[in-house]
């Protein structure tokens, strides 16, 4: 959610990070068609867009020829929550007159349930089947929105965290290269991370 | 049942769908043919977030992912990752060698590295910054530092000085990771003092030891210094106190502050900046594990935490020994009486007191007993 003209001049020695919010709504379109309206700061989480949108070519909405629909959505529905947290933090950091320990303790409160919010939301997110969880990591990449895909990459670290060496190999169907000697010592050098 | 009690209220929809995913997602193993199209350079990504031990697992998954650990890619990713509760490293010298062990508090497990440690002689470790741990020989001379987890090694050129007197040890990093370089220091009861900077390769003395502090010291050689940023911090007496040194300023400062009443056994720990303190109070026959923290204004240290009481019954009357080996954000104490050693943990964030479980060699099925130790932050591209 994009900060109000009326929240920004609130106070007068608050100092405004980051220039002027701006409430403009950029127009993303899926590879199937469909139109979604973000605002430009959530936008923006995606530095590929912020570039598009930096360079002037976001003006007739921004095709992503790579990013079906169904993906589309979930990913603004992240930047949205994202930006709006970043957009908080900010304010909280930039009026000094807001500096004294109560106040802190008092923001501190606030953003830590907000913070235990994000982090369920975030949750939610990645707890897809396979497939999404899959298209979700080629949108944040292609997009470029470090956060989601950070998240997404998590997920899988922890989808396969307990797995065999075998098993990984087979899911990312990675050939085995090493000779039988590289294969011994690297696994004897390792051995104290297997279970014993 | 009560007369207007509602009927449980049903999750929504997605929701209930959303789990349904979950757990077939877990189920199903990721199976799925579209892994094998997984972005190359994302992998690195995935890895990084792995636990430290499947990162180490997995280098034998191939020989690029054997080499990723070594990249700077990795190693910046890495360190982006909120890193968690640090491990316990230690040497115990049954028959003559360095006998390591690793505690993993994220498995509850100890591991026990295959190679072995490269230094002939027998070695402790003294001080950890960045995930390289510093290893001192029993001559108080020779340095080594080491990634327990790559267990790669380096011998540090000897001190200058050539007595062999107790020495205080210290490590702090240059930047934010060992990449930038990192700085040994050694403290003698005498004053004097060199600082090792990595990225020379050479042992500096940086200054004299100010006059207006009393010589000789009294540094408890049983309390590892506490590093805060650039900071070395020594636990001392006469008069009891902490001594401070800034390695990238030079600046000395003593403080004098009073040591609660019936302390035995005290070492210095770390947390989130503060500086706390750690000790066996014994009143009576009765001992307990107790955590204080620095008050900065008073200078006097203030009661945070103790031990369960029902956990101390165990001790009563007998006389304890306590040595601390971790001592930053997540405390390790080897309690110690006559054939009784208990390992036990404290979460400095959490406040959680917890069980260790004991240290067995692996192919003795014999108990260690941990006598000396640091904790380290697992890093796996720390290069020392």
């Amino acid at each position: 959610m994009a900060a109000t003209p009326a929240d920004a001049s609130s106070s007068s020695s608050e100092a405004v990070v980051g220039g002027e919010k701006s409430n403009k709504m950029i127009t993303l379109i899926s590879s199937d068609g469909e139109s979604f309206e973000a605002t430009e700061e959530a936008a923006k989480m995606s530095v590929t867009i912020k570039h598009m949108i930096e360079d002037g070519c976001a003006d007739d909405g921004i095709p992503l020829p790579n990013v079906p629909a169904k993906i589309l959505s979930m990913v603004i529905e992240y930047c949205n929550k994202h930006a709006a947290d970043a957009d908080d933090t900010n304010k909280h950091v930039a009026d000094p007159a807001d500096a004294d320990e109560d106040d802190d303790n008092n923001n501190n409160n606030a953003s830590a349930g907000e913070k235990e919010d994000l982090k369920s939301f975030d949750a939610s997110l990645v707890a897809v089947d396979q497939a999404t969880l899959f298209d979700i990591i080629l949108a944040a990449n292609f997009l470029s929105i470090k956060g989601l895909l950070d998240l997404a990459c998590q997920k899988v670290a922890d989808d396969i965290k307990d797995k065999s060496v075998e098993e990984v190999r087979e899911i990312f169907k990675i050939e085995n290269d090493f000779t039988k000697e590289e294969e011994e010592a690297v696994r004897k050098e390792n051995a104290w991370a297997f279970n014993e | 049942m009560e007369a207007n009690q509602s009927p449980p209220r049903k999750r929504p929809r997605r929701d209930r769908n959303r789990e349904k995913a979950s757990f077939l997602n877990s189920a199903e193993a990721m199976k799925l043919d579209i892994w094998s199209e997984f972005p190359e350079d994302l992998f690195e990504t995935v890895i990084a977030r792995l636990p430290v031990a499947a990162i180490f697992r997995f280098r034998s998954v191939c020989r690029k992912w054997c080499s990723l650990v070594g990249s700077d890619n990795f190693s910046q990713q890495y360190s982006e990752v909120p890193q968690g509760m640090p491990w316990f490293y230690t040497i115990t010298h049954e028959n003559g060698n360095n006998n390591v062990a690793m505690y993993d508090p994220s498995l509850n497990k100890w591991h026990h590295p295959s190679v072995p440690l490269a230094p002939a002689n027998i070695v402790m470790p003294v001080a950890s910054a960045g995930g390289l741990v510093c290893l001192l020989d029993l001559s108080h001379r020779n340095f080594y530092i080491c990634n327990p987890l790559t267990q790669s090694l380096k011998e540090i050129p000897p001190r200058s000085v050539q007595a062999w007197s107790r020495v205080s040890v210290g490590m702090v990093l240059n930047g934010r990771s060992s990449n930038e370089g990192y700085k040994v220091m050694w403290l003698r009861n005498d004053g004097n003092h060199e600082v090792y900077d990595s990225v020379q390769n050479m042992w500096s003395q940086p200054g004299e030891f100010p006059p207006s502090i009393k010589l000789p010291l009294a540094l408890n050689f049983r309390s590892q210094p506490v590093a805060v940023g650039s900071t070395l911090y020594f636990m001392c007496s006469e008069p009891e106190g902490v001594l401070s040194y800034d390695v990238s300023t030079g600046i000395w400062i003593h403080f004098i502050i009073p040591l609660p009443l019936h302390l035995t056994d005290h070492t210095l720990a770390e947390f989130q900046g503060k500086i706390m303190l750690v000790g066996l109070l014994c009143k009576n026959a009765a001992t307990c594990v107790c955590i204080w923290e620095l008050q900065k204004m008073t200078l006097l240290w203030k009661e945070v935490d103790r031990m369960p009481n029902i956990w101390c019954l165990e001790f009563y009357g007998k006389h304890m020994r306590m040595t601390c080996l971790g001592n930053s954000g997540l405390l390790m104490l080897s309690l110690k009486a006559k054939r009784m050693n208990r390992l036990v943990m404290y979460n400095l964030v959490s406040k959680e007191w917890q069980k260790v479980p004991d240290c067995m060699l692996p192919c003795s099925r014999k108990k260690q007993w941990i006598a000396c130790g640091t904790a380290f932050g697992p890093c796996p591209s720390a290069s020392p």
